[in-house]
């Protein structure tokens, strides 16, 4: 067994840095509010942030293998609301979840394609789609919201099996889901491949454009099944909600030890930086902080919370 | 030669440009002179009165073509819903109607009504936005197209160009005063508002304190008041939070709008707390139709709307006057529709307009 010294310390802290500074987060929270450790809230810590665990994967998947989505937002809403269509005209939850996982990673395939044939780069690609996706959703929906969605629709956003509300266990799921994907496939190795070294990638077989559009399904399934839970959340198709949504999905990416440049970052970060995001906007509204004033503090506590973990990170490397 | 045919091609871009500039209109001479009516809008809770009216005289007559452009922000439910609504009007009095997107972006207000103004057959431009655009207007309205900002009003805009507003004042206040009648004593209340520094959150935020001022509720104590933009899901997330912090102690829910309104509730809900008249009582603001459903379900107790109709009809006068002549693009006649007052004594009267105008879904 190795020795409790200060450099082994110093090595687990470097190695868990993100958990670190979440359980440290969640201490002084503790401290500054005692509603804070109850399991009501956090409860609702974690049922608000499934939405936001579900595009973190879905940005995760994109960023690990060099992509990038920035019509996560936009292709969750437009299948959160077609969800709506499907499961009033059919009475299945599941017909309508599954054809949100479907639009989901049929919007992407587009997303996909644009990127992997057409050599536009992400960043573009997904922007004009971003537009494109919303203003499908303003159509398809003539601009209003759908508030008549049915007998039973909020049950995935809003009930529970057993004592544990739904959209946790849907994002424990796909967590689990995503672990196995990156960890133990093929798939997930050639998507850090991809990420890592584009070139080498292609030089030892992998074929890249398979792969760039491989990695967009894949992230449009979990966009999809966002969109489903966002809906049932509210109860209702608002073709003007989500907005901005990809930037918490990347955020929480990045928060959670997923490198920007591609090649690195696992599936239980991407929960951990949505827990992050959670927690930070969960405390605010307890203390009864502005809104403009939490948005600040959003950004810098992401800002400090990567620059520690690049820091624990690099001194690791080192 | 390649140069020169460049040269030739640069000459006669800049002596086009020069002679489209340099063309201008003449205001039509004889045009009868401006009348000075009150306007009428008649729709359900939309009465209006004339504010304030152009001065007679000389003046530019409008462009006859019976085009209009309707500004505003799309993807916002109620502009949308009074865009559609204005645009089926004119559509049905023979005119027609082009909706522009300006995405809630004064600078894409600007954008548009410079379109506008590059397109030059418009009859009348009615637009949304936070700022006065006297610039462009004052060319638009030289060049026959007269302007109306609606649905703020701005010191810039004062005997210059129409102003048509449902005061947002009327919307808070008529809400807090029944949420005044029937609040327990003692009160705990929390403020759902929209945008911090917008002209209709100032307006409907004013309504809500004067009105619980004004009826003596003095009692009552307002626990968090915060901005969530009219979101729903931002709204649902702070109530969670805010059950979370005060459990069963709030009484009561005042908020800016439906959508709000409707996501503290889904948050109540969730929390197995009752919301109505047996438990949280909650107001909103809007009364479209997602928010007359909550009324009519019994969730939300009272609405404020501010009636598209009334814009429609406006719109569908003022071109008449315009096209006939009786107005000139240059006029200006200013506008304040009533408030409507929504609650379960009449709400399925709006619910039948919205299925009949196929605005329910």
């Amino acid at each position: 067994m190795d020795k409790i010294n200060s450099k082994n310390v110093i090595n687990f802290i470097a190695k868990y840095s993100i958990y670190c500074i979440t359980l440290l987060f969640m201490i002084i929270c503790a401290i500054v509010n005692n509603r804070f450790l109850t399991l009501e809230n956090l409860t609702n810590i974690l049922r608000q942030i499934s939405v936001y665990a579900l595009l973190a994967f879905a940005e995760s998947v994109c960023i690990i293998s060099g992509n990038l989505d920035l019509a996560a937002a936009s292709t969750l809403i437009f299948a959160g609301c077609s969800s709506i269509f499907v499961y009033v005209s059919s009475g299945s939850l599941l017909l309508a979840a599954i054809v949100a996982i479907l639009l989901g990673m049929l919007i992407n395939l587009v997303s996909g394609s644009i990127v992997a044939f057409l050599d536009v780069p992400p960043f573009v690609a997904t922007l004009g789609m971003q537009m494109a996706v919303r203003g499908a959703c303003y159509v398809l929906t003539g601009g209003a919201t759908i508030i008549n969605t049915g007998e039973n629709f909020r049950a995935i956003g809003q009930g529970y099996i057993g004592p544990i509300p739904n959209p946790i266990i849907i994002m424990i799921v796909c967590a689990i889901i995503f672990w196995i994907l990156l960890d133990r496939t093929r798939l997930g190795r050639n998507f850090y491949a991809l990420g890592g070294n584009r070139e080498a990638a292609r030089a030892s077989g992998i074929s890249i454009r398979k792969y760039i559009i491989l990695s967009y399904l894949v992230a449009g399934a979990f966009t999809g099944l966002a969109g489903i839970v966002f809906s049932s959340r509210i109860n209702a198709g608002a073709p003007n909600g989500a907005t901005g949504y990809e930037g918490q999905g990347i955020a929480a990416s990045v928060i959670g030890g997923i490198g920007f440049a591609g090649g690195t970052g696992n599936a239980f970060g991407a929960v951990i930086g949505a827990i992050v995001i959670g927690i930070i906007n969960n405390i605010l509204n307890l203390m009864g902080v502005d809104s403009y004033v939490q948005q600040i503090i959003n950004g810098l506590v992401i800002i400090v919370a990567v620059a520690l973990d690049t820091f624990t990170r690099s001194r690791r490397t080192s | 030669m390649k140069k020169r045919i460049a040269l030739l091609l640069a000459a006669a871009m800049t002596i086009s440009m020069l002679a489209g500039c340099g063309s201008k209109e003449e205001p039509a001479a004889d045009a009868p002179a401006s009348t000075e009516e009150d306007a009428e809008a008649p729709a359900e809770g939309g009465d209006a009165e004339a504010e304030a009216e152009a001065p007679a005289g000389d003046g530019v007559a409008a462009n006859t073509t019976g085009k209009v452009a309707f500004v505003t922000w799309q993807s916002d439910a109620w502009h949308h819903q009074t865009a559609l609504i204005t645009q089926q009007a004119l559509e049905e009095a023979g005119y027609t109607c082009d909706l522009l997107d300006t995405k809630g972006d004064d600078a894409e207000v600007l954008a548009c009504l410079e379109n506008c103004l590059s397109a030059g057959d418009y009859t009348l431009v009615i637009y949304a936005g936070n700022v006065a655009q006297p610039d462009v207007c004052q060319r638009l309205m030289a060049a026959g197209t007269s302007c109306v900002q609606y649905s703020t009003e701005l010191e810039d805009n004062k005997d210059f160009i129409s102003t048509w507003i449902c005061s947002e004042y009327d919307l808070g206040y008529l809400v807090s005063q029944r949420a005044a009648k029937e609040l327990p004593e003692n009160a705990n209340v929390v403020l759902l508002r929209g945008v911090e520094g917008y002209s209709g959150s100032i307006g409907r935020g004013n309504g809500f304190h004067a009105a619980l001022e004004e009826e003596g509720r003095d009692d009552v104590t307002i626990l968090e008041e915060k901005y969530l933009k009219f979101q729903k899901m931002d709204a649902m997330t702070t109530m969670e939070d805010w059950i979370t912090k005060y459990g069963d102690e709030i009484d009561g829910v005042i908020s800016e709008n439906d959508d709000m309104a409707l996501g503290a509730i889904e948050a109540l809900q969730g929390a197995n707390i009752p919301v109505g008249k047996d438990g949280v009582l909650v107001y909103g603001i809007d009364g479209l139709y997602a928010g007359c459903m909550g009324v009519k379900e019994g969730k939300i107790q009272a609405s404020a709307l501010q009636s598209s109709d009334a814009y429609a009809e406006a719109a569908v006068e003022r071109v008449n006057k315009l096209v006939n002549g009786e107005m000139k693009a240059t006029d200006y006649e200013d506008l304040v529709f009533d408030a409507a007052y929504i609650d379960e004594t009449n709400v399925d009267e709006f619910i039948a307009k919205y299925e009949k105008l196929g605005l329910a879904q």
